[in-house]
């Protein structure tokens, strides 16, 4: 027998813009989306999770695990990230005495410290822009099916505000689809091939920032699994979870189970 | 229509001893081996490819082409490794005017320059340091055919067998895809050699094998020129399991199994 992981692909409920393209979400806190939350949190029940892991670096551990003492306590209000929302939410009602965290996310990663290393290593949007490669930049056509108006804000990543409203359950179960994972991954070998002679700017972030924060994304994993009998469920953006659960799959340590068994919307209302 | 590109995963013919786990190859020089190398490569060019990537430095990339050139005229002896015995032969046979230089060292990687902190990637120290060294790779994973054994001082190991194996056997052997895969397996395990703020496994599996892989990658899209690019790469067996995922991930490319064109010679 070997543990059991499940990850569900979010997005980031609280608008905190870290992406190239961020769909704008509505207020989580308003009383219909709060209904849609409680509704996916049933939904996810089933699969009994004994840890509940989400993305935040180790190092944040302590803050985290206090305030979800306080919401345990009845003395922490939720706040509109899909951390609190669902990964609270969910491990209060399974009864868990603390939440994992396992991103990898630090500016003084001493690999690669991005306060101190040469940007131009990394930086394939200038690279592409100066060299005529901006065809291999990435489409928002190739991360979201979601249709709305477009802006881009000061710090150059684009929003769209959604022209429809779609119910929780829903946008999880697009978010999860096993295409649109694909669409999302293979975007990476196109920015990849950003560069030309001995630069390397596209694979250089591919492979030293993206797939080496998912491995230690899985490394941790791993590292928090005690027993065959864990069943953790991990909550993490739509785009980590491509890679992540290959890792996962191809160590051969673990039985990874798929969100969409879950999310069945038959079952709501 | 999309470019073509078949991986033939390869031993290290010429010995070079780079790898922790080495398998001692007898000279392939000898008569009866050049023979099987002639097979070889009547069994590939059926592929019919227009391009040969070999796994060397781009930064080779002068010299090496000026050897192929010489040995197109007959003027240079092939040596042992696998990038001219059955890289050249075959490319001189398909009649090709250069050879290409597809491998990116990480020596190169301007993130590993002379102050890097070798620690933050050694594997081998962490894991002995902190009773890890269950994550290590052992010879056991491997799928070498070998009989003996020797470990040299600074810990590499050489393989040997008293059986001889062919060499369409042998690559028959280096290009099954579940060695592939089991081969594969060692390297999430030994990413897990750490811990708390320690990732030597991560850093090494992550930073450069990774890494050196995705960049063999890209320089294979870097020679691809047209979809009807045929490309054969002639790489360390090691290495096929992540530049094909990649190939195919990118979803660019046919992918061709080499296993389909290697034939067991009954004579």
């Amino acid at each position: 027998m070997k543990p059991t992981i499940m990850i569900l692909g979010s997005t980031h409920l609280d608008n905190p813009g870290v992406d190239v393209f961020n769909i704008k979400m509505d207020d989580v806190l308003a009383p219909k989306r709060q209904t849609e939350i409680e509704q996916l949190v049933q939904l996810l029940k089933p699969f009994q999770p004994t840890k509940i892991a989400v993305e935040q670096d180790p190092s944040q551990t302590d803050e985290i695990n206090q305030n979800y003492q306080g919401y345990l306590n009845g003395t922490y209000e939720l706040q509109r990230w899909e951390i609190d929302q669902i990964g609270f939410r969910l491990a209060k009602q399974m009864g868990h005495q603390k939440v994992y965290c396992v991103d990898h996310f630090r500016n003084d990663d001493p690999m690669i410290n991005l306060d101190e290393i040469d940007r131009d290593l990394i930086d394939y949007f200038k690279f592409a822009r100066e060299n005529n490669q901006e065809d291999l930049f990435p489409k928002f056509e190739e991360f979201s099916a979601v249709e709305g108006k477009r802006h881009k804000d000061k710090s150059g990543a684009t929003w769209i505000e959604p022209d429809a409203y779609e119910p929780l359950t829903d946008m999880y179960r697009r978010l999860n689809q096993p295409e649109s994972l694909y669409k999302n991954h293979r975007v990476y070998f196109r920015v990849a091939q950003i560069g030309k002679g001995d630069q390397y700017p596209g694979a250089n972030w591919v492979g030293h920032l993206w797939y080496a924060r998912n491995l230690k994304i899985y490394v941790n994993l791993t590292r928090i699994t005690e027993s065959a009998d864990d069943r953790t469920l991990l909550i993490i953006g739509a785009g980590h979870t491509y890679l992540i659960q290959q890792f996962l799959e191809e160590s051969q340590d673990y039985n990874v189970e798929n969100p969409l068994d879950y999310l069945r919307t038959e079952d709501v209302n | 229509m999309k470019p073509t590109i078949m991986i033939l995963g390869s031993g290290h013919l010429a010995n070079p001893g780079k790898d922790r786990f080495n398998f001692r190859m007898d000279d392939v020089l000898a008569d009866r081996r050049q023979k099987e190398i002639e097979q070889l490569i009547s069994q590939l060019t059926p592929f019919n490819p227009n391009k040969i990537g070999i796994q060397a430095d781009q930064r080779f990339d002068t010299e090496i082409n000026a050897n192929y050139q010489a040995y197109l005229k007959d003027a240079y002896n092939l040596k042992r490794w696998e990038g001219e015995q059955i890289g050249f032969r075959l490319a001189k046979r398909m009649k090709h005017p250069n050879i290409y230089c597809v491998d990116y060292s990480p020596e190169q990687d301007p993130f590993f320059l002379e102050d890097f902190d070798q620690d933050l990637i050694d594997v081998d120290k962490f894991a002995i340091e902190y009773d890890q060294e269950h994550l290590l790779p052992k010879i056991e994973d491997f799928s070498f055919l070998g009989d003996k054994t020797e470990e040299e001082d600074d810990g590499r190991f050489w393989i040997e067998s008293q059986k001889y194996e062919s060499l369409i056997n042998m690559y028959i052997r280096h290009n099954n895809p579940e060695g592939r895969r089991a081969d594969h397996k060692v390297y999430l395990r030994t990413a897990k050699v750490g811990l708390d703020d320690h990732y030597p496994g991560a850093n090494w599996v992550g930073h450069q094998w990774y890494t050196r892989n995705l960049k063999i990658f890209v320089n294979l899209t870097r020679i691809t020129e047209s979809d009807e690019d045929r490309i054969l790469v002639i790489i360390g067996a090691g290495l096929v399991y992540l530049v094909q995922k990649f190939l195919e991930e990118s979803g660019n490319y046919n992918v061709e199994n080499p296993l389909i064109y290697l034939k067991t010679n009954y004579r």
